[in-house]
């Protein structure tokens, strides 16, 4: 078990696998809080456009959402790349499916970041 | 003198013990578009194998069956099947813990040629492709590589194999993906990696370090459960993720 290889290592799929894992840990930790926060400390009818203008007036809930949603698209996206890489065989559909997924995480973080980083209650 | 060689030479299995219904997939590629399933009688001791079973009825009840075997005692790897659902080497299971109506497929996950027989050849190209052999570049010894009992220890479990293709058709990702390289040839990877007196571990880590190497597995541990040898399968690919996570700079 020795010896050094001689080609560039290309180590994305390990860095796929090992963010897979860290993320997931760490959305753990902030669903856990969003939940106790929003649903059972104050519970979803309470939840209006005041609500979250009242919760955004504090920049540590707006980090907060901003890194869960960030790390839920990041997962979520990275997740379903690997599902389509496996399911989805034709190549086109693959590059069809691929490409959807990468639009559809793009639109969902650019609407959700630009609202939270920018909303002025 | 036997002259007769049609006639094969078996003593106990006419007038047996009990009978049990064979349901197994049948196909033939030059009449069947789709496999069919068709159903056998067989008389068999409780303590006979699903081997023997298939044997009574090739023999007795439909010459046309198609199945591989070869040394019947679990060593040579070559009649993994489908049995009740699960993979089970036929040799290696008795009729009496698999009940009286016994399911019959072929491997899941391979081009099935005739009958139970899949095409094996893109699983012995992925055992190729991760050098399952001893790399040591340097000049021979007079005697043996000497090793110590704690070095041998470390790929024990993974001597095991006997590339029957249960643990590799047993898996999920195989099944949709056959660019994974399967967990029998990280198996046999992993049986050279942690071998002190080989010297291309960094090669053969490269190899599984990639979109159809070890990362593609889920832990879903169908192989381990899967192995007719108890090869604990999906530690020896964990074995492999920590050494290429570890071994990364
Ligand atoms: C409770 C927090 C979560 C944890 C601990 C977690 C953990 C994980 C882990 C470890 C994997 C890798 C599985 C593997 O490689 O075998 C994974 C895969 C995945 N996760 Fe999560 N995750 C969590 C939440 C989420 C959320 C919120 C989403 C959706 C936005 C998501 C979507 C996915 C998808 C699509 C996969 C790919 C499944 C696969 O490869 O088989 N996960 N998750
Ligand atoms: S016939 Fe050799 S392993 Fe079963």
């Amino acid at each position: 078990m020795q010896r050094k290889s001689s080609k560039p290592r290309d180590n994305f799929e390990l860095r796929s696998w090992y963010f897979m894992r860290v993320s997931g840990a760490l959305i753990v930790v902030l669903a856990i809080i969003h939940l106790i926060y929003v649903h059972y400390v104050h519970g979803v009818d309470e939840i209006s456009a005041g609500f979250i203008a009242e919760r955004w007036l504090n920049p540590t809930w707006r980090i907060f959402d901003f890194v869960l949603l960030t790390l839920a698209l990041l997962h979520g996206g990275n997740g379903m790349r690997i599902l389509v890489d496996d399911y989805i065989r034709p190549k086109g559909w693959r590059t069809f499916a691929l490409t959807s997924l990468y639009i559809v995480v793009f639109l969902l973080f650019a609407v959700g970041g630009l609202v939270m980083l920018t909303y002025q209650g | 003198m036997i002259t007769d060689r049609s006639v094969p030479i078996v003593t106990h299995i006419k007038g047996a013990a009990m009978q049990v219904t064979l349901r197994i997939m049948r196909f033939d590629p030059e009449k069947d578009k789709k496999p069919v399933m068709k159903s056998y009688k067989a008389e068999v001791e409780p303590t006979d194998r699903v081997l023997d079973a298939l044997n009574y009825v090739k023999w007795y009840e439909d010459g046309t069956l198609a199945y591989r075997r070869s040394c019947a005692h679990g060593i040579c790897g070559s009649d993994a099947v489908i049995i009740n659902g699960v993979n089970r080497l036929a040799c290696k299971t008795l009729i009496q813990d698999v009940g009286k109506t016994i399911t019959i497929e072929p491997l899941a996950g391979f081009k099935v040629l005739k009958d139970l027989i899949v095409d094996f050849e893109p699983f012995f190209e992925q055992y190729r492709s991760v050098l399952p052999y001893l790399i040591n570049n340097d000049p021979k010894p007079i005697k043996e590589r000497l090793q110590s009992p704690e070095d041998r220890e470390k790929f024990d479990d993974t001597t095991k194999c006997i590339l029957c293709a249960s643990c590799t058709t047993s898996c999920p990702i195989y099944w949709a993906n056959p660019d994974y390289v399967g967990p029998s040839a990280i198996v046999n990877a992993h049986r050279f990696i942690f071998d002190s007196r080989d010297q291309a571990a960094a090669e053969r880590l490269d190899i599984l370090n990639t979109r159809s190497g070890v990362w593609r597995c889920r832990t879903i541990f169908n192989c381990t459960e899967a192995c007719p040898r108890e090869i604990e399968v999906t530690r020896a690919i964990e074995d492999v993720k920590r050494a290429i996570l570890y071994g990364e700079s």
